[in-house]
């Protein structure tokens, strides 16, 4: 029986042993020159990877802004003008009125902010001055024009009027 | 074509010879290394993919070969290792990582248009790939191409004697799946 065992013949014997995989036709005679084409694509956007690398960094720097400036600016142009317009008809005494009437919303909101921060302080300061250098019950009109010119600048002349 | 190995690898070495040097390599190993690739990764077209990879490991790195094995060895490594990462990406991919019975082997067996071989060979392949992977590249370096143990040995950095086990056990497992099926 261990005998018999022994001389079983392997199952494998009754299969050829040959490749039974075929390729392409002249798969081989073609496949150094593909090979040559893929090694030249592949060296040569080397080259432009490496400007791609450099660039890479300053163009999403330059994009980023890009993007936060037009986050910014489109809600602004859009939306905030409104907001602005509301408020100041509520709140007659922070107005600037400029001549043009298409200036824009960036003009309205720096005048809005000289005039609400510290120059509001600094118009108070002003007037006090006055009040402490001089006796305002002695002064003629003429003479407090001319004190105001001599001592401030148009725009803080005109600063005060619209205050 | 007879090639004088050192003399390649000086070659190879020599900005000047290098292109003419790397043509006769591939012209003198594209097809074992080819059928080596085929029998792993099965399918001609991954097969193609996985040749060009690995020559163009090969024109990458050839510079700094150091000839502590053969070329020849080199080569079989390099195309070993980059068949074996191919198939367990594409496992990873199909979601086949923890399956030893290569489902996805099978299927792309089954649907290869270059198979020539008849019913019976069908089935020693089918079998063949019921085998886990490294089982798999013994059998086939052993029984196909024919490769000696310790050639073997270096490529696969195994010792002979594993190398002689794990080909028994692929031959019993390969026979009983025949007899079975």
């Amino acid at each position: 029986m261990k005998e018999k065992k022994e001389h079983k013949e392997s199952p494998l014997s009754h299969i050829k042993k040959e490749n039974p995989f075929g390729t392409p036709e002249a798969y081989f005679d073609t496949f150094s020159e593909r090979l040559n084409s893929r090694i030249k694509a592949e060296e040569q956007p080397a080259h432009r990877l490496q400007w791609l690398n450099i660039l890479k960094p300053v163009l999403g720097l330059a994009a980023s802004f890009a993007l936060v400036f037009f986050l910014l600016y489109v809600p602004l142009e859009n939306f905030l003008p409104g907001i602005w317009n509301n408020y100041l008809a509520k709140h007659p005494g922070n107005t600037v009125q400029t001549d043009a009437p298409g200036d824009n919303y960036f003009e309205t909101l720096m005048n809005y902010q000289l005039f609400s921060s510290s120059d509001d302080l600094q118009i108070l300061s002003t007037l006090n001055d006055v009040d402490n250098t001089m006796a305002t019950d002695t002064l003629t009109s003429q003479q407090i024009e001319d004190y105001i010119v001599m001592n401030y600048s148009d725009w803080e002349i005109l600063r005060n009027y619209n205050q | 074509m007879h090639i004088d190995e050192k003399e390649l690898i000086n070659d190879l070495k020599d900005e000047t010879r290098r292109a003419m040097a790397f043509h006769i390599l591939v012209k003198s190993y594209q097809e074992r290394l080819y059928w080596h690739i085929r029998k792993i990764v099965v399918n001609h077209d991954d097969t193609d993919d996985v040749l060009q990879n690995v020559f163009l490991k090969v024109w990458k790195s050839v510079e700094n070969f150091r000839a502590d094995s053969s070329l020849f060895t080199w080569l079989y490594r390099i195309a070993t290792n980059e068949a074996l990462s191919f198939i367990n990406e594409r496992k990873r991919k199909s979601h086949h990582l923890l399956d030893e019975g290569s489902e996805f082997l099978l299927s792309t067996l089954e649907a290869d248009e270059y198979f020539e071989g008849d019913q019976a060979q069908l089935k020693l392949q089918k079998a063949i790939l019921t085998l886990p992977d490294k089982q798999r590249l013994v059998f086939n370096m052993k029984y196909f191409d024919e490769m000696k143990y310790h050639e073997m040995s270096e490529i696969l950095e195994t010792s002979v004697g594993a190398l002689k086990a794990s080909y028994h056990h692929a031959v019993k497992k390969i026979e009983a799946y025949i007899e079975d099926n």
